[in-house]
């Protein structure tokens, strides 16, 4: 059985069964596939801001990509939480 | 006591309005003109992708100026500003620069009016409610995301701007060369002599 982590970007039949992404469900699931570009274009534009040498704008691109990341899933975990166990049946 | 040791300085900025107003107007236009020609073309690579993909995203039915301050204007702000009032993604979208004039246009010229009209036709243009109502109610949360990619499009030009104008946040430190740390000891050692 794959990882949750990587479930929503299965097709909908092998994901629909786990528990973290159940509520969203498979007809929303197109709208999550738009997000990796725009934590990709963001942080690579926002970081050749920062500099000039292209070493420095994929480095701080690829740390700006995880905080991105980490701050949009943190997201989804609460917005789980909340309906797992406040709003949920 | 301890001597600080000298500070590597990086020389003062000039800035470079014509660049900047080059990088409102097609993003990374200012820095190609520059000769940052692959930074300039990244930013006009990325900056239009996350707008046009945004737009295509809202069914090309989400960067438009509303004409809607008659209905709602609850601060009693002159007109245009109402109107922005109403709809502030405009106020972010219209950084990208040209690829959002056609909607001032539209406004202008356009207000309310169903006909296509020359060039453009109906870009940009502010759709009618019944329009608006069906996308509501026919589409999911992916129109909505697309606006969010048009206006981040507009607002990160904004930072594209500041490049242009003021250089990178970071610059590299200018090292001195070896010639001028040479001429020094140098010039020392043959006084030695």
């Amino acid at each position: 059985m794959p990882s949750p982590l990587i479930v929503p970007l299965l097709p909908a039949t092998d994901w629909v069964a786990a528990p973290l992404f159940a509520q969203i469900g498979p007809a929303h699931l197109p709208f999550y596939w738009h997000l990796p570009l725009l934590v990709v274009l963001v942080s690579l534009v926002y970081s050749a801001t920062r500099h000039d040498q292209w070493s420095a704008i994929f480095r701080e691109a690829f740390r700006w990509g995880l905080r991105l990341t980490a701050f949009l899933v943190s997201i989804v975990l609460v917005l789980w939480i909340v309906a797992r166990f406040f709003i949920g049946p | 006591m301890a001597t600080a040791s000298p500070a590597i300085k990086t020389p003062p900025v000039s800035r470079d309005w014509t660049a900047g107003a080059l990088s409102y107007l097609v993003p990374g236009m200012g820095q190609i003109s520059q000769g940052r020609v692959g930074k300039g073309v990244f930013f006009l690579v990325s900056i239009y992708a996350l707008f046009f993909y945004g737009m295509y995203l809202g069914s090309w039915k989400n960067v438009y100026l509303p004409d809607t301050a008659d209905k709602t204007n609850p601060w009693r702000l002159p007109h245009t500003l109402a109107n922005i009032y109403n709809r502030p993604q405009f106020a972010g979208q219209f950084w990208v620069g040209v690829a959002a004039w056609p909607a001032v246009w539209q406004y202008n010229f356009f207000k309310n009016n169903n006909n296509a009209g020359p060039l453009i036709g109906e870009f940009e243009r502010q759709p009618n409610e019944t329009l608006l109502n069906d996308l509501e109610r026919n589409g999911d949360k992916t129109r909505d995301l697309g606006w969010v990619f048009t206006v981040i499009a507009g607002v990160l030009n904004i930072m594209v701007i500041y490049d242009a104008v003021a250089g990178p946040a970071y610059r590299a430190s200018v090292q001195p060369s070896r010639e001028t740390d040479a001429k020094p000891a140098d010039s020392a050692a043959v006084a030695g002599h």
